[in-house]
Order: C-alpha cells, then structure tokens, then sequence
C-alpha cells in the first residue's frame, strides 16, 4: 500500500499549507481492495479497486465548506482549496461550530488490525479460496453463490491546529448462500466470516456450515401470524442491534425527541440482561482510534443492565448540550441516508447460554439463521419490520422439528429487548450499514410474525 | 495516454474483448439543520476502469492513478486468469453497434451557472418555512448537483462521451410531542425529488410552499387517529406507487438477479425465465415500460456502460411478463434484447444490471375519480418504509401520511398505517391508473445492489392508482 503515515502526512501537510482559511482540516482514506463473486458454482464477478480520497474543510470564522478530490498533483490540489474557501466564503455562519480538533492523544486499538497476509492477498488467493468453498458445496451436490474480498484501509485526519491521527488496517470476509439445483423444495442455508485475518476465512466450513442449513431448510411450513418466542444467531441480532443505534443510540435522535431514551436517562429501559457499548479499541470489531473530526473515539457505555447512561457526539450535537465529542463523527463520504453522529462500533455483552442450549430449552419457538430487508417503521417505538431467510425453523420441545417459510416481522426493537430470555456466549461479527455489530446470539421472549412467504 | 490505448493495450495482452470507462463525476451537496448550514461539499471523483473478458472469463481493475494505467490493464488480465478457475460456460456477448457519438444531459437553466447563495438561499428559505410551524421540532433541507463525464471506449470500436446532469432538492419536518413523533418528507422521500435536467427542475419543485404545507401535515399527525387492521381499498399516490415499482417489479426484473447473479446478497426472483410472455405479473391496468430515453428521468443518457443506445422497452403488458432489464450477457443468455440497462457506480465498479426509468405506464382514471368510486378504503402518500423478500415477494409498506376515504369522499387523517402483501396479488387487484395529466417522472438518487455496494440513480413514471382488497396494518 502506497500511503503510509510518512506519505500521508506529507500529502495532507500539504493540503494544510496550501489553505489560507482561518482554520483547515483534511480527512483522508484510501484503499486498495479486491472482491471475488461467485454464483451457480462459477466466479462471475472477480475484481481489484484502489481509489485515494482528501476531504478538506475549512472554516472562515464560523463559515464552513468542504471539498473531496482524489488527484493530488499541485493544480488539483490548489484548485480543491480555491472552491472550498469560495464555499466557506459564500456560506452562512454555523453557530455550532467550535473549531476543529486540536492536538490530543489517541489510544490505540487492543488487537492487531493490520495483517500482512491480508495486505498481500491477491486475485489468486481470492479466487482459490472461493474454489475451495465451491468445491465442497459441489461435492455436496449443492450449488453457492457468494463472495471473498480483502483489502488495506488507510484513514488520517490532519488539522491546522495539530491533530494529526493515522490508521493503516486490514479487512477481509467470506460468505456464501448454498441452495439444491434441481430438487423441489429445499431452501437456502447461509454462512458468513468476517474480520481482519485472511487465514480466519475457512471456505470448507464456511461451505458445510451452508450446506448443513439448507439441508435442514425443506419441506419449508407456513407459520401462522402471532407471537413466538424466536431464538436469533449472532448476525440475526447484530442486525437488530444496528437499527436499535441508528434510531435510538446517537445524541441527533435523543435531541429530535425521536429516541425512546429521550427523558429517560438512568432508568431501565431495556431487559436488564442487556448492555450495549461502543468500543471502537476493542480490537475484534473494524475499528478506528479517532472519528473523522480528529478525535479520539471513545469508549461509551450506552445501555448497561438494561438502564439508559449515554448516547454518542460528534462536536456539533455535542455543542448544542453543552458536552464534548465523544468521537462519533461519521465519514464525510458516507452514505446521506444517515447523518452524523452514529455508533459504529456496537457491542453487546455476552451471557451464560450457548445457542444450542437456547434451542434446548425451548418449548416451542422459532430459530433465526438470517435477517434481511430490515426497515425502520417507527422510530419512537424503534420498530422494524424485515424478512427473515436462508434457514428459519420451527424448535419444539428442544429440538428443531421443521423449516418454516421465510417470515415478515414487525417489532418493536424497544419491546422486544425489554423481554430477553437468554443471551449466547460468543460474540460474531457483523458488519452492517455504517460499522460493525459485535454482538451474541439471543433468545428474545415475544417475536410478532406477520406472516409467511411463499418459499 | 488516451482511453483507446487502455482498451489496445488490453487486447495486445491477450484479451478476448475489452472495454474502459474514464469518469470524472463531480457532485455538490448542500445540507440545512434547523438553520444551520452543517454541510456544504464539494466531491469530485476522478478514474478509471478496464474489463476485459479473456477465454469467456471477466476481469475487472481501476484506479485513480493514470500514470499506472498499464499496471492496472494488466491487473484486470491477471483477475480474469484468476476467474477461469471457477468458469462452466464461457461468457458470451450479444452484438451492439458500433458506435461513436457524443451525449449531453439537456438543460434549461445550467446548473453550474446558479450560484452557491441562491441555491443556499432556497433551502434557508424553505427551513424558515418548516420553522414557522409551531410544534417541528427539527427541519433538514438538502440539494445535490451532479456531473459526470463518461468517456467509454470498446475493443469493437465503440467510442462514447458523455456529459450527463442531475440535480434535485427536499426537505423533512420533523414534529414531536414527547410521547409521539412525526415527519413528512417534502416532495417525496429519499432526500425529495430528482431530474437530469437543469436548475429549472429545482425551481419546479415549489420548495418553499411545500415544505410548509408538508410541516403542517407532520404536526397533525401527531393528534391523528389510528386505524385498525383489515383488507381495504387502497389508493397509492405517484410518490409511494414509486417505490412499489422500484421493489416489487423494478429490481425483480432484473436479468442478473433473475440469473442468480445476485443470489448471495440482493437475492433472486420470482420472474423466472420460464414465465416470460405466459404470466400475470399484474392486471389488465399495469403495463411497466424501461425507458433511459424520456426527457427529465434521472436515469436517462445516451448510453449505458456497455455502449448501448439507451431505448425504450416493454417489460410488462397488461399484465403479462414480456421482457427483463438486461445486459449484453444476460441478453446473449436468455436471447432477448438488449435495454441499455448496465450501469456502473462511477469508474472503480463493474458494471451491472441495474433499473433504469422504470415506469407504470398511465392509465385512463384520475385521482378523483378513482376516490369517487371508494365506499371504505385508504389514501396513502410519501414513502415512510419499505421492505421485500429476496424474491421480491413478500413486502410490507408505510406512507409516510393516509386518509380515510369514506363513501367516496376523503375523510380522517390516520397514521402509522402500513400495508402488506405478496407481489402478484398486489398488481393483479390494481383496478384502475390516473391518467397522464396526473403522471410524474420521479427521480431517486440511491438505489444499492452488488458488493461491493454501488449506488445509482434511477427514476420511475407513475401516477396514482388503485388496488383492491390490500391487507392494511394499524399499530
């Protein structure tokens, strides 16, 4: 990877010289990256990316504007930093702003997050572990679809008033959806992997682990509506926990009045089985030590024991109750259907019950392998409505006794993590929307399904 | 260095085919909270792409760095070797025309020549709109700008440039009463309504009245009733017919996804090969056109990132399943023609099949009378959620505002209202479309598929329509 913390300082030094706005900041990343799909057993989708990208803002007093651009020779530049001051210079005041950050310490992340192996992965690594994956599913005479990517993530802010902060990582992920060419009635199984290690993706248990789901997922039985107590993997929850933070967890949604916390700090508002943080350093997640403001990003506890204590800041909403950062401030590039701050790096705390027991001590209830679709319905309440897929079953007595059809939900994730009746032992990774989910699998007392699919 | 010499070189390294795409895209995103301007920027994405397809095997590289061009050339070779590791059959390639030609985006009013304050000055505007009403308890204003210039080039001898255009502008009120919250979404959801098209489109939207108007509405239904679930008749208005296309019908005809291309993430569909031209995807009402042509759809060019002239073409007729959204080798497979469907999220992806302007052609009804003819039914606007299977099935929708309508009449404001349903039924009970007076071309700037994830523009033609016997959900 050609930008390392000597370049990438040097490049954004740089960028701050050139500007003559009162103050400056440069937010930078770049990545080299490679993504292998496959589908009907065949790689049909298989290439490799690289792109860096500088965003400067700048401040003329309290007027704000912003610029990204990925050519770096000294005309782009000086012609980025012309249009963002004409930007600063035509904008109106924001009262909000209190200057960008300036030099402080950041901690660093508790876990290796760059792995060379990850870094040097090519196409052909990419595409043998995919054959490796695909070969098993075949000879199981199944067929997968899936993908196998990694890549090296370079992130730096660089302000005018001496921050400098820099994080050079590896990521990198398998997953596969394995179903039965051929043969009437058999569903979809599903696995995934994905963290920061190229040697942790094992296709052949990926593969099997597949397989082994949508061996079970035939014959599939319509369940009818109602409620029922529903046992959820790790991803299944991971996913659920994103929507609870998206619209729940963060200062904008508290301060709007649409967060259920709102007016109810230091009172129990969820099943006191649950504690949910953000802990950007805890190193099994895709962390990062600093947010894209410059700032350290800390650790916040958000729910503990069931009780409301914090939502995250980024400098603005904190500015508006008069707090600091807590470093939350989402990419500038991000995707605009979410705004700033969020908590990327969502943990959930583990409990005492493995997911086989949770299946074992069930009477009657449905198992999760996968959500997909979720949607937002009422962020007062943080209901959500979704699909579940790739294997959802029928446990009765202890035992899955069936598939069931792919199932609509429609929770209140309030309601729901108000009634928790066991928590898993491991946590998985679940990369989401914006950041990441650690989180357990979790046997959740009330599920309301709508209803049935029709496969 | 020009962009013929990515595409020769490509094929001096041994490639079947090549193609390479240089973009420059540019984009400016202004955005308002509660009267403060919180963001202001300016992107600019600069690069490039190269594809080659070797023994039936597609490789794919891009980059930002031109000085390393023949590097990533050979990249996409090396990517390419790589797939024939896992190939079955080899790709092939429905034939395109060559072509060599010149598009631009028409504009009325030029985007570029519009400065910073005016448009800062029209969103400032319509959030002191949204302030005047008493209980918004947040605004969000927003306005984007976008260029790209797309320079292709194929080894067949293709060479196209083009300079394409979108703009567009919304507003979201926010109310709340500490028990209960409430947002409308001004003119449509989705960061509002988008064109290819100049500034002129902007001005059209009536950003100012309207976003009051739709403030007004948040703060009511904060006090508005709720309703009980049942089966009803349900009138959809443009904006959220929008979004019944995009997902039931849009994305479910989708060649690749029909394929199973996209099995491992967007998913598949119900629309299987088998079904085409033999099957009731909707009533005699719904006829579903692609058409990148149609002036003013942001997702109308020249040509798509295959260099095929953009067309228009019936997906379905009356109800019957007739075509797929494809590309030159989904056309190839399932020997249909081609929709100029493949698009790219700028010049670092792959391209892939991705809904155009998909439309509900226009019908012979109006608003009017379509509620005239209601005993006890719904009213339902803007978009709020939204969620489907990954056949494209089972979905369950909320308007963002409903209102009863009661013996021919519109009556009571409701809210929380959602409606479910599976795909097939949902069209099939469609028993009337407004007419063309009361059509509009919506523009949506982000529609995601693919991994990695890549987002891109799309419109939908729609006016409001009818369907009967919907399950409706009350909360």
């Amino acid at each position: 990877m050609r930008w390392d913390r000597e370049q990438t300082y040097e490049l954004l030094k740089r960028i701050i010289d050139l500007s003559e706005a009162d103050q400056t900041e440069a937010c930078f990343m770049a990545y080299e990256s490679g993504l292998t799909r496959f589908a009907e057993n065949r790689i049909h989708q298989n290439m490799c990316e690289e792109d860096a990208i500088v965003v400067i803002r700048v401040a003329i007093g309290k007027r704000l504007g912003s610029v990204s651009a990925n050519q770096f020779d000294e005309a782009s530049l000086v012609s980025a930093i012309q249009k963002v001051i004409e930007i600063a210079s035509l904008n109106q005041p924001n009262e909000l702003f209190d200057g960008f950050a300036e030099k402080q310490p950041v901690d660093s992340i508790r876990l290796p997050w760059y792995i060379p192996e990850t870094a040097s992965a090519g196409t052909n690594e990419r595409a043998d572990i995919a054959s490796r994956l695909i070969q098993k599913v075949e000879n199981s005479a199944y067929e997968a679809a899936g993908s196998v990517s990694n890549g090296v993530y370079v992130s730096s802010v660089l302000t005018s008033l001496g921050q400098f902060v820099y994080q050079q990582e590896t990521r990198c992920g398998g997953l596969t959806v394995v179903n039965r060419p051929g043969e009437a009635g058999f569903g979809t199984g599903y696995s995934e992997y994905f963290g920061r290690d190229i040697h942790l993706i094992h296709p052949e248990e990926l593969a099997a682990k597949a397989v082994c789901i949508s061996a079970m997922n035939h014959d599939a039985k319509s369940l009818p509506p109602g409620d029922y107590p529903a046992v959820l993997t790790p991803a299944s929850v991971g996913l659920l926990i994103f929507y609870l933070g998206w619209m729940a967890l963060h200062a904008r949604a508290v301060q709007s009045g649409q967060s259920f916390l709102a007016g109810h700090f230091d009172e129990e508002v969820l099943d006191p089985k649950l504690s949910i943080w953000d802990d950007a350093l805890d190193g099994r997640n895709y962390g990062m030590s600093f947010d894209w403001e410059g700032n350290p990003a800390r650790y916040v506890d958000l729910i503990r024991n069931g009780k409301a204590i914090d939502v995250v800041y980024d400098t603005f909403t904190a500015k508006k109750v008069g707090k600091k950062s807590t470093g939350h401030a989402l990419s500038p590039l991000r995707d605009r259907y979410y705004s700033s701050p969020m908590a990327e790096h969502l943990i959930v705390g583990t409990g005492d019950t493995p997911l086989e027991k949770m299946i074992e001590k069930t009477e009657k209830g449905i198992l999760i392998n996968h959500l997909w679709y979720v949607r937002e319905v009422n962020f007062k309440s943080a209901s959500v409505t979704g699909m579940t897929r790739d294997g959802t079953f029928m446990i009765e007595n202890g035992k899955i006794t069936h598939a069931l059809k792919n199932l609509r939900f429609s929770i209140s994730l309030r309601d729901v993590f108000q009634s928790i009746e066991m928590i898993g032992t491991e946590q998985e990774l679940t990369p989401v929307s914006i950041g990441t989910v650690l989180a357990p699998a979790m046997k959740l007392k009330h599920s309301n399904i709508d209803g049935s699919s029709s496969y | 260095m020009k962009i013929e010499d990515f595409v020769d070189y490509a094929m001096k390294t041994g490639a079947n085919y090549a193609d390479a795409r240089i973009v420059n895209r540019s984009g400016e995103i202004s955005s308002v909270w509660d009267g403060n301007i919180e963001e202001q920027i300016h992107n600019r994405s600069y690069g490039y792409g190269i594809r080659i397809l070797f023994h039936g095997a597609w490789g794919f590289a891009a980059s930002n760095d031109f000085s390393k061009w023949k590097e990533v050339v050979l990249s996409a070779m090396k990517v390419a070797q790589a797939s024939l590791k896992r190939q079955k059959e080899p790709v092939c390639l429905a034939p395109v025309p060559v072509i060599r030609d010149h598009y631009r985006t028409p504009q009325k009013i030029d985007v570029h020549t519009v400065s910073l304050n005016e448009r800062l000055d029209l969103l400032l505007e319509a959030d002191h709109s949204m302030a005047s009403v008493p209980g918004i308890t947040q605004r969000k204003s927003t306005m984007g700008v976008y260029s790209t210039d797309i320079l292709f080039a194929s080894s067949e001898g293709s060479f196209i440039e083009q300079n394409l255009v979108a703009c567009g502008a919304g507003t979201v009120a926010y109310a709340s009463n500490g028990s209960d919250t409430a947002f409308r979404s001004y003119p449509a959801s989705f960061q509002g309504d988008y064109s290819s098209a100049g500034y002129e489109h902007i001005l059209g939207l009536n950003l100012i009245e309207g976003s009051k108007r739709f403030a007004q509405q948040a703060v009511e239904l904060l006090s508005a009733k709720r309703c009980k679930s049942g089966k009803k008749t349900v009138i959809l208005d443009s904006s959220m017919l929008t979004l019944m296309v995009h997902e039931s019908i849009g994305h479910a005809l989708e060649s690749d996804r029909v394929l199973g291309s996209e099995a491992s993430y967007a998913g598949t569909s119900f629309a299987t090969p088998e079904k085409l031209a033999d099957y009731h995807c909707g009533s005699e009402q719904v006829t579903i056109t692609s058409d990148p042509t149609l002036p003013g759809g942001l997702a109308s060019y020249g040509y798509d990132d295959e260099g095929y002239p953009a067309c228009r073409t019936v997906l379905i007729d009356h109800g019957i399943l007739v075509g797929y959204l494809t590309g030159r080798e989904t056309a190839a497979k399932l020997k249909l023609p081609l929709t100029a469907a493949m698009r790219a999220d700028g010049w670092q992806r792959f391209p892939l099949i991705r809904i155009t302007n998909v439309n509900l052609e226009p019908g012979d009804s109006s608003l009017a009378k379509m509620i005239s003819e209601v005993d006890d039914g719904f009213y339902m606007e803007t978009v709020k959620t939204y969620s489907i299977d990954d056949k494209r099935l089972n979905f369950q929708f909320a308007p963002e505002i409903a209102w009863e309508i009661k013996n021919g009449k519109i009556g009571s404001m409701v809210k929380n209202v959602r409606y479910s349903g599976m795909t097939l039924e949902f069209w099939n009970s469609c028993d009337a479309v407004a007419n063309r007076d009361e059509w509009h071309l919506w523009g949506i700037p982000v529609c995601g598929k693919g991994e990695p994830g890549q987002v891109v523009m799309v419109g939908h033609g729609t006016a409001p329509a009818r369907f009967q016997n919907v399950s409706v959900l009350g909360d």
